[in-house]
């Protein structure tokens, strides 16, 4: 027997091997969505609506059937001939595909028209003449259940505009744990809406092929395969005869989770002409009319002991969810996991409940680089410490020391009821406070403050919750949250892996390519991997919350350990011995106390195809169906130090160190880039953006002059490092990083702010901590910057 | 996005020559800025087409307006005007009272509320108050420039 093939290292894991996927990115070779152009393709455009609530009178498409190119004008009407007017959405909602009646957020979309390039359907949409009346309208969800509030949805039985209400916990303990408490903060917190909006906006390519009556369905979708299967109920299509291939995808951060209206249409529009129909957002139409995030109104409490002990948490949330109840979270669980607002803390009660509501604002409340309502929840526990420890008077690392989980206590089950798998947290958090050099920094801090300087450092001890999710409790329309892996291994050794999930710059070619080939005792160079395809790639739900390597590369590893299970059968064919003669050491099979008798993967392999054992179904390959045992929990402590500009009201974020703990690390530099971008994004949301409305509905951020994306000269230097506490229950002890520090940084940066100018009076102050706000609370609170 | 706007304006003709110059749509309605297109239906009703340039946001509006006066409360005029074009929509109800002055002129007293939706309010909105009094200003400079070097004369 001879090896010829090089040797693996010992562990593929923790090494920092540069992305697989980069070569095509930096040479402008990935294939995105709008790089795709069939023969005969058309393209289309979407009519919008400029109110955010008004009738619709009449719609003249004359004009716009005159336009030269122009091939199909669709209507609401010309959809509810086919019953699709109205469409399904994750959380049980109905939403309109185009409006028919009245519209109820501004920009909606009202009327398709097809063309035959991009300008002439741009011309068309122009010519399309839409009469309205316009209707009251409610803006503020604080609004939406007073008696003189418009009812929006006249389409539901329930003639109201409350969604539904949610809520975790016992509400009596905690109750009478706050009437007990020695010491109650309360405080009111909004986290602003605001948008993914990723470089790659949202687009489609639909092709209905009517000689085969086949659908391809290209989309930058984050889940091919519930699109699919999606598409098959809604427009009642044989889910055997669709395709779903979502190519490169341009970043999604969530966005790309739901089913828009436009690709619907799409679809529609394809089967009436018989061509392929293109269709691809503007920047404005995805700000405007995609997915929004967060959005929430939350008021947390807090009861402690003097000394600082805390002893219940309570929160109230207002949801708006806008004109439709869109929301991408698990099917049982409304407000996703934000339940997981007890964060780093041993509270003895908690008790959460939320409530949602309809808007005149677009329709969303995706999960925007966080697990299902993770960043709202973390924001709030971090920022209701920070009142907490200056009720007291107490430095907030002090609070936080006397209050983490202990490490002893995992698995920690919280009040509201999760059971976290493992954590040290107070390790990490010692860890960064001597990184960043805590005390010097409150010495330097006084000093400052005594000469006039506004000078705050922010802690954010935050502890997140990702993977969904365990299948007894966790489906999108009834669609078990597993994810799955197929791995072919090739007679040459070479193997090509599959995944359900779909990845948007994670770098899953890599990592993935990683764990299949620690796994196998193969190089990651040998392992293709591939997603995106439905075609191909098994069924799964897709990648966002932080799921892909606590769900899919858990099946990654135990599809590769089912095929190193047929591989040992072969190797003891080989070298003819018993299975049981068998060690699998340093990536090859070995005799026990015969180390020298060996045969590799490879090996294996070449005899699967060539020299099975007898009675062994040849081949080499695995599928592999995860259902997690539960989810994963990361933390981290992140410190961030700011200085304030008290006559112009600018924050200079000096200094912002993140320790993450994501478990086990597959490839270091791919966390370090994971973390770097989720800052980046945080930095934004904290200080740059959101997306308002004003009382008449009309968006006021429909493009990146409003909407802010930060660049390299606004962007701080990101100090980041780490500890390392494997999940219990992971296969490769794994937890997944993508999204920590959006969850747990804006909580910093508000908290350093605040830090900065506590001592003038102020608690709180709401996100984005914009100049002219800080220079207004600074002029409220004396400081006139002379 | 909702303007409140309000004003006085002198011009030195009596009155009644002013109030029938602003209920005369053919005579008012070509005082609007950025005017392309004019059509008077009737003697209170009126099409204008107006080039519009808020910021980023520039194309044409087409403006329905409706005119109401009270023989029982002369010297007052209602104006109500709807607008569409480039995506958006604009609702205008006004108010405007015309009192004598001292030495044969006029007081124009005015009041109006205009609700803007689409990209003007969105894209443009942080511009366009400024110029939407930019523009008032100009009309009534328009309305005091004509009525003053013509005397008003009926159907100029």
């Amino acid at each position: 027997m001879t090896t010829e093939a090089p040797r693996a290292p010992a562990s593929c894991l923790g090494q920092a091997i540069k992305r697989k996927e980069d070569p095509r990115f930096i040479q402008g070779r990935g294939r995105y969505l709008d790089d795709i152009s069939l023969p005969g393709m058309l393209h289309m455009a979407i009519v919008r609506s400029p109110y955010a609530h008004a009738r619709i009178v009449s719609i003249d498409k004359q004009t716009a059937l005159d336009t030269p190119g122009v091939v199909a004008v669709i209507t609401g009407e010309d959809l509810e001939k086919l019953g699709l007017h109205w469409m399904p959405t994750i959380a049980g909602d109905n939403q309109m595909v185009l409006a028919t009646g009245k519209v109820l957020f501004q920009y909606q979309e009202v009327v398709a028209v097809v063309a035959s390039s991009r300008g002439a359907a741009y011309d068309g949409a122009a010519a399309v003449e839409v009469e309205y009346e316009a209707l009251p309208v409610l803006s503020d969800a604080k609004r939406a259940m007073d008696p003189d509030a418009p009812l929006l949805r006249d389409d539901r039985d329930q003639k109201t505009n409350h969604i539904w209400h949610w809520e975790s916990g016992n509400a009596e303990a905690t109750a009478d744990a706050l009437v007990k408490a020695e010491v109650v903060v309360r405080q009111d917190m909004y986290f602003p809406r605001c948008h993914a909006s990723p470089l790659e906006t949202c687009g489609c390519v639909a092709d209905m092929d009517k000689a085969t009556g086949r659908l391809t369905l290209y989309v930058t979708s984050q889940a091919p395969h519930v699109y699919r299967t999606v598409i098959a109920l809604v427009a009642k299509l044989p889910e055997h005869m669709i395709r779903v291939v979502s190519p490169d995808i341009g970043g999604g951060f969530g966005a790309k989770v739901g089913i828009y209206p436009g690709y619907v249409v799409a679809v529609v529009a394809s089967i009436v002409t018989g061509h392929p129909v293109k269709w691809v957002e503007t920047r404005t139409e995805h700000l405007t009319s995609t997915a929004f995030a967060r959005d929430y109104h939350m008021t947390a409490e807090i009861g402690a002991t003097k000394d600082g002990r805390v002893q219940a948490l309570r929160v109230h949330t207002l949801a708006d969810h806008g004109a439709f109840d869109s929301q991408a979270n698990p099917s049982k669980w409304p407000a996703g996991l934000f339940n997981i607002c007890t964060g780093s803390y041993d509270f003895a009660n908690a008790f959460v409940d939320v409530d949602a509501v309809y808007t005149n604002k677009p329709p969303g409340g995706i999960s925007y680089r966080c697990s299902f309502r993770v960043t709202e929840a973390a924001y709030l526990i971090e920022r209701a410490m920070d009142v907490l420890a200056q009720e007291l008077k107490m430095d907030p690392a002090e609070l936080r020391r006397k209050n983490f989980v202990a490490p002893e206590q995992f698995p920690y089950t919280t009040p509201l009821g999760w059971t976290y798998d493992s954590g040290n947290y107070r390790a990490t958090f010692e860890k960064a406070l001597a990184q960043i050099g805590y005390d010097s920094l409150r010495r330097e801090q006084a000093g400052r403050r005594a000469r006039g300087d506004l000078m705050g450092i922010g802690i954010s001890t935050f502890t997140e919750i990702v993977g969904a999710g365990p299948n007894a409790q966790f489906d999108i329309l009834g669609l078990k949250m597993f994810d799955s892996a197929e791995v072919r291994v090739h007679p040459t050794g070479k193997a090509v892996a599959r995944f359900g999930v779909r990845h948007q710059g994670q770098g899953h070619e890599t990592t993935f390519a990683q764990i299949v080939a620690n796994e196998l005792g193969l190089s990651p160079a040998d392992v293709l991997v591939e997603q995106g395809d439905t075609d191909t790639a098994p069924y799964g739900l897709g990648t966002y919350g932080s799921r892909s390597t606590p769900v899919a590369g858990g099946a990654a590893a135990l599809c590769a350990r089912r095929i190193r299970e047929k591989a040992k059968k072969i190797a003891a064919h080989l070298l003819e011995c018993g299975e049981h003669d068998l060690e699998w050491t340093e990536g090859k099979f070995r005799v026990a106390g015969v180390p020298e008798r060996s045969v590799t993967m490879q090996d294996c392999a070449f005899a699967a195809y060539t020299n099975p054992p007898p009675g062994l179904e040849p081949g080499l390959e695995a599928t592999f169906y995860y259902d997690p045992p539960n989810f994963t929990f990361p933390f981290g402590t992140y410190v961030a130090v700011v200085d304030i500009d008290p006559g112009t009201g600018e924050v200079k974020v000096r200094r912002f160190l993140a320790i993450d703990d994501c478990g086990v690390v597959i490839n270091p530099m791919i966390v370090e880039g994971q973390v770097h971008g989720g800052l980046t994004e945080g930095f934004a949301i904290a200080f740059m953006q959101e997306i308002p409305y004003d009382t008449e509905g009309n968006c006021l951020a429909t493009n990146f002059t409003e909407y802010l994306v930060p660049t390299a000269a606004e962007t701080p230097h990101w100090e980041t490092d780490r500890t390392v506490t494997p999940s219990p229950h992971h296969p490769i002890g794994a937890k997944g990083v993508g999204e920590s520090p959006n969850v747990g940084s804006p909580a910093a940066f508000v908290n350093a702010v605040v830090d900065a100018l506590a001592h003038l009076g102020v608690r709180h102050i709401d996100m984005p901590l914009t100049r002219d706000k800080i220079w207004n609370v600074l002029r409220q609170h004396g400081v006139d910057g002379a | 996005m909702r303007i409140q706007m309000s004003g006085v304006e002198h011009v030195s003709v009596a009155p009644e020559q002013a109030f029938a110059f602003v209920t005369d749509p053919n005579r008012v309605g070509r005082c609007m800025p950025d005017l392309d297109e004019l059509q008077v239906s009737d003697s209170r009703h009126f099409v204008a087409v107006v080039k519009v340039g808020v910021g980023p946001v520039r194309g044409r509006l087409k403006i329905e307006a409706e005119m109401k006066t009270d023989d029982a409360r002369l010297g007052d005029l209602d104006l109500t005007a709807k607008g569409s074009g480039m995506g958006s929509g604009m609702v205008l109800t006004s108010h405007m009272h015309i009192e004598p002055t001292g030495g044969g002129g006029a007081e124009l007293q005015w009041s109006a509320e205009t609700s803007v939706s689409g990209p003007l309010a969105s894209v443009g909105g942080r511009l366009l108050e400024g110029q939407a009094k930019k523009k008032t200003q100009a009309m009534f400079d328009a309305i005091r420039q004509a009525l003053q070097a013509n005397g008003a004369p009926a159907g100029s």
